[in-house]
């Protein structure tokens, strides 16, 4: 376990700090924002009342979804979801790639231990990480579901709703890892794991622009839809599959990958 | 001038990657805006009306997508922060390439000053990012043309691709001055990153308030806004500001790139 325990220890503390900062920052929109947003609806239903009873109708039916704790965590998990795709493709590239950039390939590689091994040391520090990651962001929103959602409450929808952040950073460190096992040479870290993460929010943005539905065959953010869990209980199970099939999938490329690469003479 | 050729053509290939991410984005939003700006009129005069909070939960903040301008703005707004992750990353990749690649004690101990090689390198990074603003007026005009529309809306182009090279410039001086202040070059290079993804999450805390103030002189990714570029107000104050600030960082960078230690990590 010497692996685990040496890229536990070289990335725990990164991990830590981004944990830090997507907690305050759901505490700080729940907080700062949950009241104000909720008394709005007042003001918002008495514009209403002004339109066509039907249209205030149709309005109206998604009134209760939107002035709620979920509406407004939906919202807010599209950024959670830059910031925790962001750490997740860097853990897959840093990890996956450290020997390629420190050009040590070799070091590690004669030692006793098969390629196979290695590469299950180096996933599961990363899953450790990410859980552990989430673990305590899931909790958080729990709490601050129990505090500000007003009765009836769905603490298992609530669940599913927070657990989509960790799914789709699971996809996102698959993408990293290989990434970070394909690429001849990996010149920043940040830079792509930035890159990577801003691409994933820029397709949600473009499809969300256009409600264009096959775009979102293309959109990771979007396989777990946390709206859809907090009112229905359930993802759209066609893009959920989507999502866990890519993440296996690109894992197992990895994977093959990294057990049967030539290494390249120093 | 062979320096610089040779930083041209290292540099392509990514240009032409991230080329390819500006080209989709755009030709995908503009040929397909019909669609949504089909309904647009209706629910825009609505929500106009909306509490400011309501209306960025709805993911409807400075948008007026009843007409193709207003779509046209928004569609900009994410072209922005495409841009910007480009520009930080030619900045700090001028700076520190060299050092990553383990090639720096071939190039800096020709008969040159840092200062010398260093220009050359961000003189074509720059050029690159121009090139990209350039880009994104062509790709514009193109993909509108399509669209057949009876106005010509090419100053607006104009405009938001002047603003977007301008707040490129920013981050792309910002990266640069990160990367030649920091010995590691991957701590220069998450710098530059994090600052674009700081201020871009600080452009959502602005979108959220009703009066925001100075928190708009924190992050360059409003300060052109959707309005201001669409009514042809002119900001110069904030042109200038980009400016600027980019001569400053980048004055930084050369200053800590002079005496700083060149080192292979």
């Amino acid at each position: 376990m010497n692996v685990f325990r040496f890229e536990l220890r070289r990335t725990w503390v990164g991990v830590a700090v981004w944990t830090l900062v997507m907690t305050g920052l759901l505490a700080g929109l729940i907080t700062g924002a949950l009241p104000a947003f909720l008394e709005s609806r007042a003001g918002v239903e008495s514009m209403l009342a002004n339109f066509p009873p039907a249209f205030a109708a149709a309005f109206g039916m998604q009134m209760d979804n939107l002035f709620s704790f979920g509406g407004l965590y939906s919202f807010g998990f599209l950024y959670f979801s830059i910031f925790g795709t962001i750490m997740a493709s860097g853990l897959g590239l840093n990890l996956f790639s450290r020997e390629k950039r420190e050009k040590c390939m070799d070091f590690l590689l004669t030692k006793p231990r098969a390629r196979g091994r290695l590469f299950s040391e180096k996933l599961l520090a990363a899953l450790t990480l990410l859980v552990v990651s989430n673990a305590l962001f899931i909790i958080e929103s729990l709490a601050l579901y129990r505090a500000y959602a007003p009765a009836p409450l769905l603490i298992g929808h609530a669940l599913l709703a927070a657990s989509s952040l960790l799914l789709t950073e699971l996809l996102f460190l698959s993408i990293g890892a290989v990434i970070a096992v394909l690429a001849r040479k990996i010149r920043s870290v940040s830079g792509l794991a930035t890159a990577i993460g801003f691409a994933g929010f820029l397709l949600s943005a473009l499809h969300s622009l256009l409600e264009e539905e096959s775009l979102r065959y293309i959109t990771p953010f979007q396989y777990y839809d946390t709206a859809k869990a907090f009112f229905n209980g359930a993802f759209e199970a066609k893009y959920a599959l989507i999502g866990v099939a890519l993440t296996l999938g690109l894992m197992a490329a990895a994977y093959a990958r990294y057990t049967r690469v030539d290494i390249p003479a120093l | 001038m062979n320096l610089f050729r040779k930083e041209l053509k290292s540099g392509l290939k990514p240009f032409l990657f991230w080329t390819l991410g500006l080209f989709v984005f755009i030709i995908a939003g503009i040929l397909k805006s019909s669609a949504a700006m089909a309904d647009g009129q209706f629910m825009t005069e609505l929500i106009n009306k909306f509490p400011r909070i309501v209306v960025v939960a709805m993911g409807m903040a400075n948008i007026d997508i009843s007409q193709f301008a207003g779509f046209y703005a928004v569609l900009m707004q994410y072209v922005f922060v495409l841009a910007a992750v480009y520009a930080a990353y030619l900045g700090s990749n001028a700076v520190s390439r060299e050092s990553v690649d383990k090639t720096y004690e071939f190039l800096f101990t020709k008969p040159r000053s840092r200062s010398y090689i260093l220009a050359r390198k961000l003189l074509a990074a720059l050029v690159y990012f121009t090139l990209y603003a350039c880009l994104n007026l062509l790709f514009s005009v193109l993909a509108v043309r399509q669209l057949a529309l009876d106005v010509d809306y090419l100053w607006l182009y104009l405009r938001f691709s002047v603003a977007m090279w301008a707040v490129g410039l920013v981050f792309f001086s910002i990266a640069a001055m990160f990367a030649a202040s920091m010995r590691v070059s991957e701590r220069g290079a998450r710098a530059g990153n994090l600052t674009v993804l700081a201020t871009y999450a600080l452009a959502v805390v602005y979108d959220l308030f009703e009066k925001p103030g100075a928190i708009r002189l924190l992050t360059p990714f409003r300060y052109f806004l959707n309005t201001e570029v669409l009514d042809s107000v002119v900001q110069p104050l904030y042109l200038v500001l980009c400016v600027a600030l980019a001569i400053a960082f980048l004055l930084i960078a050369f200053i800590r790139f002079e005496k700083r230690d060149l080192g292979a990590v």
